[in-house]
């Protein structure tokens, strides 16, 4: 019985890992999207979040099961709790990664202030959160996942630039005022992307050494 | 493989097989509690027991265990646990060739200090253990049998006995009718609640309880366990299960013992989210035993 416990655990966690990859894949998509004004991409990626919605659905039915029908314990419970965790804030990227496509459909062909230039940059750096924490998941490392928290705070910092910069350009031509706006809601999407990028880091940390960072509590 | 009356008794060479690199015993961490704000009932002090002088059942075991608490004794087939249980009310004398080294003491005392008594031990530490054992007589009879044994005589100070522990057993409002009925018509469950009862009777201060209720469906499991949380109230209660949910669930403390030694004693909480030792998360995950 155990063994199958094991199995379902093991087939669980291949399911986290490929919603992330999905996730991360919309993520890059819909700023492909933008850079390119590629409308048609852009409904791609909308389209794509309801199977991504579907994945945390079943993902999520997958775990109540394990916890009504196994009662884990110990390092189990705590790799079931952290998980639960990690699937909804995985959807919820995906969810930034439409904020983002829908942007795309809102600003269609109008020009951008250049601010945008840095959006790229940002959503490297975002995607390489979302991507190095999911291999801190796989491997079970606490300290790659605490490393990649700490990288937050660049993210962080790029989206209070863009911000920034997008004001001092609407101020300079008020023409850019929508395009602005829309600008700064796609940095707060990959903002927000970081932010919980490093809530699973903080989940990967609980899973394996039962400390709850977040908040900064921990000593 | 040795078989006791507690069970079957690994042989040494079996540990090895069972541990693993990963899962050596961090010798670093004190398995014994430090609970200096609580007052210690038992205490074991490098306690190591013997079937006989080839069966080494208990190995080195240093333990304090709080009073007004639930600590549950935890670990797979053979561990010791039960040998443990008994040897706090003596019960592990009855087996020839049994012997043991270092200490037990019961509110600081050594019980087998020369001059203890047997009687007044067990009085102090009542039994109840995994088969109900009923005695063949009615329910007031079983109940009042302690007692009588103990010289009292007086029937209304028996009656207010048997119902006081009729009552802390949660078996009063069922029987109260029929308190001359054979005890051996009740329910299993209501006879362990019956075996409580009898064992509270004696006005013990400590209740060890061995296995009470793994031959018992779930809802006599959740009675005896709703009984334990009561009964905490006023008794020190050490539990040996096989149930780790039962464990998780009713327990304040709970100790992981393996082949004879302590591995582990702390919060259950911290044991069943986050143990210190790997073989005891080992164990409680199922990943072995």
């Amino acid at each position: 019985m155990k063994e199958k416990f094991i199995q379902l655990l093991e087939e669980i966690k291949k399911d986290l890992i490929f919603i992330a990859n999905e996730v991360e894949h919309n993520i890059r998509q819909a700023i492909k999207a933008l850079e390119k004004r590629d409308i048609k991409l852009a409904e791609q990626v909308i389209a794509h979040d309801e199977n991504i919605d579907r994945m945390e659905v079943q993902i999520e039915e997958n775990f109540l099961s394990l916890l009504a029908l196994q009662q884990p314990v110990a390092i189990d419970l705590r790799f079931i709790v952290g998980g639960l965790k990690m699937n909804n804030d995985l959807e919820r990227i995906g969810d930034h990664a439409v904020n983002i496509a829908r942007t795309v459909l809102d600003i269609k062909e109008r020009p951008l202030p250049d601010s945008i230039k840095k959006i790229p940059t940002m959503k490297n750096l975002a995607c390489s959160m979302l991507h190095d924490i999911v291999s801190a998941f796989i491997h079970q490392d606490a300290e790659q996942a605490r490393e990649v928290c700490a990288k937050d705070n660049s993210v962080d910092r790029l989206y209070d630039e863009i911000v920034k910069d997008t004001i001092e350009q609407v101020k300079n031509d008020q023409s850019l005022l929508e395009q602005g706006f829309a600008i700064a809601r796609v940095a707060r999407s990959l903002e927000r992307v970081g932010d919980l990028a490093t809530n699973i880091g903080e989940d990967v940390v609980f899973m394996k050494d039962a400390k709850i960072i977040r908040h900064r509590f921990e000593k | 493989m040795i078989e006791t009356e507690s069970g079957v008794f690994l042989e040494k060479t079996k540990k090895d097989e069972i541990l693993t690199p990963e899962t050596k015993i961090d010798k670093s961490v004190k398995p014994v509690l430090a609970m200096s704000n609580e007052k210690i009932v038992i205490e074991t002090k490098t306690l190591d027991f013997y079937y006989n002088a080839d069966a080494h059942a208990l190995k080195n075991i240093n333990i304090h265990i709080p009073d007004k608490k639930v600590t549950a004794f935890i670990g797979p087939s053979g561990c010791g646990k039960s040998t443990l249980l008994r040897c706090f009310n003596r019960m592990n004398d009855l087996i020839s060739d049994a012997f043991h080294t270092g200490e037990i003491l019961i509110n600081g005392v050594d019980i087998y200090k020369e001059g203890t008594r047997l009687e007044d031990l067990r009085k102090q530490v009542g039994m109840v253990f995994q088969k109900s054992n009923p005695f063949p007589m009615s329910i007031w009879e079983n109940v009042a049998f302690g007692p009588k044994v103990n010289g009292i005589n007086d029937k209304d100070e028996l009656n207010e006995i048997v119902e006081s522990a009729l009552k802390q057993g949660d078996l009063w409002r069922e029987v109260k009718d029929r308190m001359q009925n054979s005890a051996l018509d009740l329910s299993g469950g209501q006879q362990q609640r019956l075996c409580i009862a009898r064992a509270l009777a004696n006005k013990p201060e400590i209740i060890l309880m061995d296995e009470p209720a793994s031959a018992l469906d779930p809802i006599s499991t959740g009675k005896i366990e709703e009984t334990i949380e009561e009964l905490k109230k006023n008794y020190t209660i050490v539990i040996v299960t096989h149930n780790m949910q039962q464990a998780a669930r009713i327990s304040d403390y709970t100790a992981f013992m393996m082949l004879g030694e302590l591995i582990e004693v702390d919060l259950t909480k911290k044991i069943f989210t986050n143990p210190t030792q790997k073989l005891t998360e080992d164990y409680i995950t199922g990943r072995f035993g």
